[in-house]
Order: structure tokens, then C-alpha cells, then sequence
């Protein structure tokens, strides 16, 4: 009952109250503290994240397994990182109220929250997605063989997409006046012809599959057909 | 050693051999830059600006007791101590109230601090004097503040100094940039450590941004309003009916606890009732969204004329009324219709090969396998702007490489 039925009428009950509140604006405040806890649940997911992340690192510390220092300077980056953005460690004052210290800005790099996210996150996760490029390119290079007429489409779409957005593919196709009969085939024609029709096409009609599954997968875990999310673990 | 190993040694060589030979051209390259060009590295300028605040009183705005009603203080606000309105005498300074004076430092690209220094014709050193009059009385204070603002031109309230924590920041970012980019050459101390600062700094990042967006105003405030007013929120308006916030937020505060249950070793199916609070809402939500917004928009967006007219550039557009009197002002645009009719046929015949409930074949295969070319053309496109958008990215950071902290 605890731990099978009660879920299953909460998710239920959430779910309904969420769908009628879309047809009936009677439900409609009832809806918006349902969406205001989500929220709240959503926050606090990342408080249990965070909690998962000190666990499993602190036992790696203390069990001294192989890489146990990196551990160590996860957690310090982020317990100082915690800390500094908690009591607004160097926050501009706010203007209105600049005698409440926690009210104030921290978005500026004269926080030490600031600071962190402009020199430390910020890089690390653009170079992190920059160093894809490499290996996206390397894994294509080894993947991508024309061996037959879709391949050749794939293959040939991406050259043309990536041939049209440097200055090469520009070099190639000025002479083309922009006004002629054959300014389709311009590198800023071809790539608006590829993105805008078919690339368009192709990714409405996966939209439109997408928005069916979700609503399938939606109506399935409402009305309790789907009990596996539910399960413990 | 068989074949395949020993040529899988070879690869590695000549990739360390390659890594090797590129990272001592760009140490060639570097050191020739800098010969040429001698400026400092890592530089970086901060504007600041200087707020002196005082608490202040709107004048008339207090109430007398009057037949039994208690009185009501006059209103007080915070004020530039140079606001018009403490010389026209509608606000009064409290008395007895310290101003409040900081300093605002906003970060300045080099080039744009060198920029604004050049056109005031002004040397940084000599705009770093510090202006800052925390420690005086308040009527010196004011006296010193009214007298300095007067004389100081719009440069000069907003000074243009040398800033040591962004140098510093600038040699932090390019050296955890450089950490992460030795990957390429293979796994190594330097790019996990790199590797691990991400993991923590990330994870307090997000749980602060829950914490002041969500938590904050939307927990914390309804349980304790006085006190997250005085400390956190200021601005935080008062609620009709605090008792009934109270009570409602005690739900997703038993909830949020339930759900940090999990990290106990003990119970853990507690946190299944918040996990299908967040479930259930979220499937609510994503079905009437992905109805609405998904499939019905990209319907609609698709359900468009496929004959495509184009206006006469001189006469311009007349409107489709003049089409059937014969106007010869609009025209067929016989580009834009087959590329709407590539449109539609490319929705039409994707969608038929997702519908796997039919066997694919004659007709149905033939469309669906039109279907397929789409989605390579799509697939294509969307590798070609990720490959793209991931070199746009790398560029940046070999530019604040060589921009930002080496000062090419």
C-alpha cells in the first residue's frame, strides 16, 4: 500500500490535475502549486545530487581507492564554490537595499561566485564541448564510408554544411551574382535550401513523432499502465 | 606482439609524434609573436564605479496615532547621497544612520579599457586613485561627496583600474583550459584535475541556482517571510494569507525531506512518493505541451500554401485579389513552391516511415525510403552545424589563448 498504491495516486492525481487545468480554468490555481512544488522537488533533486556527490566521493577518500586525490579536489572545488555562492562571498551590494548583504549581485567577477563561473566554469565546459569537435571529426572520418546512396546523402549533406559555413565556400560560389538565375546555388542559398527545407522537414516530422511518444509515454504513466519509474531502484 | 598491436603502437607513436611537433610550432610561434609584439599577458581592466547610499525618509509620509490607530513611520528608502530630491527636500537623511559606500567593478576587455583610456587622454595609473570616503563623518562625508561629485566628469566617477583578480582569473581559465585540451594527446594528471574542478564547481553551481531561484522564494519565503525578507529578499511582498502559504508549503517541504531520505541507508522507498509528485507533473505537463506545442504546431507549420507568389519588385506587393483580375504585379515564384512542395513531401513521407504498424513495402516502402533520404539530408545538416558549432567553440578558446591571456 506504502510503497505501491499511494505513488501511483499521487503521480495519478498530479498528472490529472495538471491535464485538466488545461481545459478548466477552475483548476487552474490548483495546477500552479502543483507546478510550484514540482519546482520546489526539482531544487531540491540537485540538494540530493550534491548529497550523492559528497557520499560517493568522501568514500573514496576514505577507502583510499586509485584516484582518491581527485576525489579530494572535487570536493573542495565544490565546498568552496558552495560556500562562496551561499553568503554571497564578495557580492555587489544591492541598490535599493544595500544594507542586506545577501540581496545583493553575485553575477559581476567581484563575486567570488562570479569570478568561479567566469574563469572556471565557463571554460572548462566550452573547451570540454570544443574538444568534441575533435573527436567527432576523427569518429566520422573512421564511420562515415559512401557505400551506398544514403550514405552518399549523409555524407555529402554534411561536406555541403560545413563546405558553406567557412570562408572557402563563400570564396567558391560570389562569383554567382546574387541576382541571377543560379543564385541558388551561392553557399548562403544552398545552406538556407538544406537547413530551411529539408533538414526542416526531416526534424518536423521527427518532432511530430516525438510529441506522439511523449504523449503516449505521458497517458501510460498516468493512468498506471507504466509502473516502472515507481520502482524503487 | 601480434599485427594488430604492433600497428596500434605505431598509430600511438605517430600520434605523440604529431601532438609533440604542433605543440613546439605554437611554442615557436608564441615566442616569435612576443618577440614582436612585447605586451603584457593576462592583462585586464575593471571599471569601477563608486555608490554612496543613504537611508532616508520621505517627508510627510508618517502618520499620528489618530482615535486609537497607532502611528505609521514615515516611508525610508535608500538614495544616492546626490539625489535631487534630498536638495528639493522631499527626503530627509536619518540621522544616525551610517551612508553605505562600495565600490562596482565591472570587468573591461583590454582593448576596451585601453579604448576609453585613450579617448579621455588619461594614463590608467592616474585613474586608480582611491576615492573612497568610508571612514568620515557624515557631514564631511557629505560635504566631501557633493563637493567631488560636482568636479568629477563621467570618466571619472566610473575609473578605469588594473584588476589583479581577473589577471589572476585569466591565468586560472587558461591554464584549466589548457588541462582539458591534453586530452588529445592521452589521459593525464593535469587534464584530471582539470577534470574534477569541473565536476564540483558544476555541481555547486546548479544546486545554487536552485537554491536562490527556486528555493528561496518559492520554499523558504512562505515558511519564514519575516525573516527571509530581512536577510535574503528585501523586496519580497507581503502575502494576503501567510497562515495558508505556511500550510501549503509544509507539503513540499515533507516531500523535499522525503526525497533527501534517499541518501539515508535505510527506507530509501520513502522518496518514491516525491519521485511520482515529480512524475505525474511532469507527464501532465509534457502531454498537454507536446499536444499543443509539438504536434499541432509543426502540423499547422506544415499546412501551408505550396503555390508560392512572389511581388513585382517595382509595383510591390498588391495582394492576391489582383492575382485573379489579372494583375501582372505578382507573380509565381516557382522556386519557393517546389521548395514548399519539397517541404510537405518531406514531412509527409518521414512520417510514413516512423509508421511501422505497415509493412514496407510497394508503395509504402517507395515513400518510406524517400522518407530515409530525408532524414540522411537531416541528419547530415545537423552534423555538419554540431561540427560546426563545436569548432566555433574551440576557436573562442584558442582566441582567449592567444588574446586574452598571452596578449598576441
Amino acid at each position: 500500500m506504502l510503497k505501491r498504491v499511494i505513488p501511483l495516486v499521487i503521480l495519478s492525481a498530479s498528472g490529472l490535475i495538471l491535464i485538466l487545468s488545461y481545459f478548466s480554468p477552475i483548476t487552474e490555481s490548483l495546477s500552479e502549486t502543483v507546478v510550484s512544488w514540482f519546482n520546489i522537488l526539482a531544487g531540491v533533486a540537485f540538494v540530493l545530487g550534491a548529497g550523492n556527490l559528497l557520499a560517493v566521493n568522501l568514500e573514496k577518500i576514505s577507502s583510499r581507492r586509485p584516484g582518491w586525490a581527485y576525489a579530494a579536489i572535487t570536493l573542495v572545488s565544490f565546498c568552496v564554490m558552495l560556500i562562496a555562492g551561499l553568503v554571497k562571498w564578495g557580492a555587489v551590494p544591492n541598490a535599493d537595499h544595500p544594507n542586506v548583504h545577501l540581496a545583493g549581485s553575485q553575477d559581476s567577477t567581484q563575486a567570488a561566485y562570479g569570478w568561479a563561473y567566469e574563469y572556471v566554469l565557463s571554460p572548462l565546459t566550452a573547451t570540454m564541448f570544443g574538444l568534441l569537435a575533435f573527436y567527432v571529426a576523427s569518429a566520422a572520418f573512421r564511420a562515415f564510408r559512401a557505400k551506398n546512396f544514403e550514405a552518399i546523402l549523409l555524407l555529402g549533406t554534411a561536406f555541403i554544411i560545413l563546405l558553406v559555413q567557412i570562408a572557402l565556400g563563400a570564396m567558391l560560389t560570389d562569383w554567382i551574382p546574387a541576382n541571377s538565375a543560379f543564385a541558388f546555388l551561392r553557399a548562403e542559398s544552398i545552406k538556407a535550401i538544406v537547413t530551411e527545407t529539408f533538414q526542416t522537414a526531416g526534424m518536423r516530422a521527427i518532432m511530430i513523432g516525438i510529441a506522439l511518444g511523449t504523449a503516449a509515454t505521458s497517458l501510460r504513466l498516468i493512468l498506471g499502465i507504466d509502473r516502472a519509474a515507481l520502482a524503487k531502484d | 606482439m601480434n599485427t594488430r598491436d604492433a600497428n596500434t603502437q605505431v598509430s600511438k607513436k605517430n600520434d605523440t609524434l604529431i601532438w609533440i611537433s604542433l605543440l613546439v610550432f605554437g611554442i615557436v610561434g608564441i615566442a616569435v609573436g612576443k618577440f614582436f609584439k612585447p605586451a603584457p599577458m593576462a592583462e585586464a581592466y575593471v571599471a569601477v564605479t563608486t555608490h554612496a547610499r543613504v537611508l532616508a525618509e520621505v517627508v510627510g509620509s508618517e502618520v499620528a496615532a489618530v482615535d486609537g490607530k497607532p502611528a505609521t513611520p514615515a516611508t525610508r528608502v535608500w538614495v544616492e547621497s546626490d539625489d535631487p530630491q534630498l536638495r528639493a527636500g522631499t527626503l530627509r537623511i536619518v540621522e544616525g544612520v551610517e551612508p553605505i559606500v562600495w565600490d562596482e567593478r565591472s570587468k573591461l576587455g583590454a582593448k576596451n579599457a585601453r579604448d576609453a583610456m585613450a579617448a579621455a587622454g588619461v594614463k590608467a595609473e592616474e585613474l586608480s586613485q582611491p576615492i573612497n570616503p568610508t571612514g568620515l563623518s557624515k557631514e564631511e562625508f557629505e560635504k566631501r561627496e557633493s563637493a567631488r561629485l560636482a568636479e568629477l566628469t563621467e570618466l571619472e566617477k566610473t575609473r578605469i583600474v588594473p584588476s589583479l583578480r581577473d589577471s589572476l582569473g585569466i591565468w586560472f581559465a587558461a591554464l584549466l583550459t589548457l588541462g582539458i585540451l591534453s586530452f588529445l594527446v592521452r589521459d593525464n594528471p593535469f587534464y584530471k584535475i582539470a577534470e574534477s574542478i569541473l565536476i564540483g564547481v558544476s555541481a555547486a553551481y546548479w544546486m545554487l541556482v536552485a537554491y536562490w531561484s527556486t528555493l528561496v522564494p518559492d520554499l523558504f519565503a512562505k515558511l519564514a517571510p519575516d525573516l527571509v525578507r530581512a536577510t535574503m529578499l528585501p523586496s519580497l511582498q507581503v502575502s494576503e494569507h501567510p497562515s495558508r502559504d505556511f500550510v501549503l508549503a509544509l507539503i513540499p517541504l515533507s516531500l523535499a525531506l522525503m526525497l533527501l531520505w534517499r541518501l539515508a541507508p535505510r527506507g530509501g522507498w520513502i522518496a518514491v512518493w516525491p519521485l511520482a509528485v515529480v512524475i505525474g507533473t511532469f507527464a501532465g505537463m509534457r502531454l498537454t505541451a507536446s499536444i499543443e506545442a509539438d504536434f499541432m504546431a509543426q502540423i499547422a507549420a506544415t499546412m501551408q500554401p505550396v503555390v508560392v507568389l512572389k511581388s513585382d519588385p517595382v509595383l510591390g506587393d498588391v495582394g492576391l485579389g489582383d492575382v485573379a483580375s489579372n494583375t501582372p504585379s505578382v507573380s509565381l515564384d516557382i522556386g519557393g513552391t517546389l521548395l514548399a512542395i519539397f517541404g510537405v513531401v518531406g514531412v509527409v513521407t518521414v512520417l510514413v516511415y516512423f509508421f511501422f504498424s505497415l509493412e514496407q513495402k510497394g508503395v509504402v516502402g517507395k515513400t518510406a525510403r524517400v522518407g530515409v533520404w530525408y532524414l540522411m539530408i537531416t541528419f547530415g545538416a545537423a552534423f555538419g552545424l554540431t561540427v560546426m558549432g563545436r569548432i566555433t567553440l574551440l576557436a573562442e578558446r584558442f582566441s582567449f589563448l592567444f588574446y586574452d591571456w598571452l596578449g598576441l
